[in-house]
């Protein structure tokens, strides 16, 4: 005998997942949608605000003949590349400092997770005073140690400007990836860890072949967040240097703002043709990472 | 009947006095001026005045920092609501008037009372080409130079009786400044896209001529013109002389200000004449201090120059209302109070900086008489050419403006480029007419 199929709560479902649905229709699919129309045509002020088709135009010119872009593209790109590269493995060994219970442990666990608390405008503001010529405390230091002469206006030149903007980052987010990879330490079972010391592996032994294999999957993902979010970095450089000097810091988000808001035009089409280039690239290079960091059979424990 | 009527008067009261409820407006202005205590002295006597002459209504004022209120306007314009009825206005956003949300003041303003080029200044072309006049200008400056009388004593400099040194002599001052160890010019770029932009528009103003600079900058001119060329290479000597602290790019207006005036590191500061409205307030709110010998002088007169003796002068911070107000007709009256030959009085004696208001020089009781002897006699010639640093990039396309920014606000003064790379990038960026 056929049981009845149990009908779907539609009344429950709607009340549930209504709010949710209409406000990620409102906040994200309809935003998302305008940009791509905006992308394709042009706002003509001289016509009394029209919006006219221009089809693939503005994505023509930012491909072929927009340095700017380019170069705003290298940036972010170089940001997005180095960070995880020097974010993730600082984050690691942190938590591998915890783990073993250095000394004043706890007091360290705080001060390293402090800086993921504050706002990119405090930590810009901050950072502002650190970097400053006459008295920023990175001047102080190197004056103070007899160099002196490596005293400079960090971020009044395009070859140190994007290098210690990548710094304040690292030091910002270090704490939130270190404390990712604690509770994935923490998660790994201690038969292991115990079974590779009865059989006379070392410390390092311990970490490289057994703790951080056994991390992967965690790494991989903090890999793609910090990847995916130095793609789009935007408060930090606009409170640090608003993408100068000379575009050496301008980042592809902070470009689109400036097209966007700063130009004067109220025109969104070709700013918009950005964010969906942007968008694409992101998109894309996120799912090659995915692919190529993550393993198909997955470590269990 | 008695008792019908008692009911009909209370009903009659009780809706009046609900009407009465209805019509009391609280109109909402969005100020610049955050830290600025002279001027909001004046802005809210305004107010005061148009409470005093409309019972019933007010006003409150929100001072913002007037990089993010320009930013929180133009969400709001756009989503058609939340922006208030009376703002704080410049040229800094010219997309307002052409997108409808300013208000043509051009009636319900006593014009009478606002000096011609004020109102010239504000009429342009609107929404579909319409023309209106869409602000009320209350401030007004002129790009100028100021300078540390102590310095130049102690460097051994005397002024020139014009006020302006030649080329040369300019050359050696930047020198002598620097060699003493301090920045020529006192100049903050970190906050500000055309701080670093006063000495090269003074210059090329004076090269050049009023005419051919506007052409310069409007792109009808290449960058590359002889004349051009060697103000621009004049400029990079200056530079390499060390005009500029190596602060410049980490510095702010507010900052230069103090490096300028506090800390006395630097021998000139070429800046808008609204530099007093920072300047002239206690010293704890970021004035001068009382024993600052302020001077004033004029740009470098150049070699073979066209426009000796040309400065430029402007309308800056204005008053306008939103055009979708609900309550526009108030709007306008709040905008009106300014309108006032008392009010342009306050201005001038609190603030000491040129208003686009009509003023009685007689009726001015100011403790910065001084000054405006100082100013008066430093552009005794002065011929005024209607633009200033801020308002460059409006003759400009926005790509050539992005450019100007780029080299002339950064690269130049931080020395990352030369004179000949910088004009490069302008012509490249003149060429594409973007």
């Amino acid at each position: 005998m056929r049981r009845p199929r149990a009908r779907r709560p539609w009344g429950a479902l709607a009340v549930f997942l209504g709010p949710t649905v209409l406000l990620y229709a409102a906040f994200t699919i309809y935003p998302v949608l305008v940009t791509f129309y905006n992308s394709l045509h042009t706002l003509r002020m001289d016509l009394g605000m029209l919006y006219e088709y221009v089809g693939l135009e503005h994505f023509r010119e930012i491909l072929t003949s927009d340095d700017v872009f380019w170069k705003a593209a290298r940036n972010s790109l170089v940001w997005a590349v180095v960070a995880p590269i020097v974010d993730i493995p600082l984050a690691l060994v942190l938590a591998l400092a915890l783990h073993a219970r250095v000394p004043f442990a706890r007091f360290f666990r705080t001060v390293w997770f402090t800086p993921v608390l504050m706002s990119y405008p405090v930590v810009g503001v901050i950072w502002l005073w650190v970097y400053n010529y006459d008295w920023g405390i990175a001047n102080l230091v190197l004056r103070a140690v007899g160099l002196g002469d490596f005293a400079q206006a960090w971020l009044a030149s395009p070859a140190t400007a994007l290098p210690a903007l990548i710094l304040v980052t690292t030091w910002m987010f270090a704490g939130f990836n270190m404390v990712v990879l604690l509770a994935a330490i923490h998660a790994i079972p201690s038969d292991y860890l115990e079974a590779a010391s009865i059989d006379g592996a070392r410390a390092w032994q311990r970490t490289t072949r057994i703790m951080i294999p056994l991390l992967r999957p965690t790494i991989v993902n903090l890999v793609i967040l910090d990847f995916i979010g130095k793609m789009k970095q935007f408060a930090l450089v606009w409170v640090m240097t608003r993408g100068g000097p000379m575009w050496g810091t301008e980042t592809v988000a902070t470009y689109v703002v400036k097209r966007a808001f700063e130009w004067k035009t109220l025109d969104l089409g070709y700013p918009s043709a950005i964010a969906v280039i942007w968008f694409v690239i992101i998109f894309g290079l996120s799912l090659l990472l995915t692919r190529v960091l993550q393993r198909r059979e997955a470590l269990e424990f | 009947m008695r008792g019908f009527i008692r009911s009909l008067l209370l009903a009659a009261s009780v809706w009046s006095a609900g009407v009465g409820i209805a019509q009391a407006v609280e109109l909402q202005w969005w100020s610049h001026w955050a830290i600025e205590d002279n001027k909001k002295v004046v802005l809210f006597e305004a107010k005061r005045r148009f409470e005093q002459r409309n019972p019933g209504h007010t006003v409150t004022i929100t001072f913002y920092e007037k990089k993010n209120m320009f930013t929180a306007l133009r969400a709001a314009f756009t989503a058609g609501s939340g922006f208030p009825d009376v703002l704080y206005y410049d040229i800094d956003a010219p997309e307002f008037m052409q997108a409808g949300w300013m208000a043509d003041l051009s009636t319900g303003v006593r014009w009478e009372n606002v000096e011609p080029y004020g109102k010239a200044f504000w009429t342009r072309p609107g929404p579909g080409g319409k023309t209106g006049v869409w602000a009320l200008p209350l401030e007004a400056a002129s790009d100028e130079l100021y300078y540390n009388k102590k310095i130049f004593k102690q460097l051994g400099v005397t002024v020139p009786p014009g006020g302006a040194f030649t080329q040369e002599q300019f050359k050696d001052l930047v020198g002598k400044c620097a060699k003493a160890g301090y920045a020529a010019f006192a100049t903050g770029a970190a906050d500000r896209d055309w701080a670093a932009h006063y000495m090269p528009n003074g210059m090329l103003l004076d090269k050049l001529g009023a005419d051919d600079t506007l052409r310069l900058f409007r792109g009808e001119l290449s960058w590359k013109d002889p004349r051009v060329v060697e103000v621009f290479q004049y400029y990079k000597e200056l530079i390499d002389l060390g005009a500029y602290a190596k602060t410049l790019s980490s510095m702010t207006l507010a900052e230069a200000h103090r490096y300028f005036h506090t800390e006395q590191k630097a021998c000139m500061f070429p800046v808008g004449s609204w530099y007093t409205g920072r300047a002239f307030v206690p010293q704890d709110k970021g004035g001068q201090p009382k024993d600052f010998e302020l001077g004033m002088m004029n740009y470098p007169l150049m070699k073979d120059g066209k426009g000796h003796n040309q400065k430029l002068l402007g309308v800056a911070g204005s008053l306008g209302a939103a055009a979708k107000s609900p309550n526009l007709a108030l709007a306008v009256k709040v905008v009106d109070a300014f309108a006032d030959v008392e009010i342009g009085n306050l201005w001038m004696a609190k603030t000491g900086v040129q208003t686009g208001i009509k003023t009685d020089v007689s009726k001015i009781d100011s403790p910065f008489k001084s000054y405006f002897d100082e100013y008066a006699r430093v552009n005794k010639t002065s011929k005024w050419v209607d633009l200033t640093a801020q308002q460059v990039r409006l003759q400009m396309k926005p790509g050539v403006w992005d450019t100007y920014v780029a080299a002339v606000n950064q690269g130049l003064p931080n020395k990352l480029i030369g004179a000949d790379e910088a004009l490069a990038k302008l012509e490249e960026a003149r060429l594409k007419g973007k």
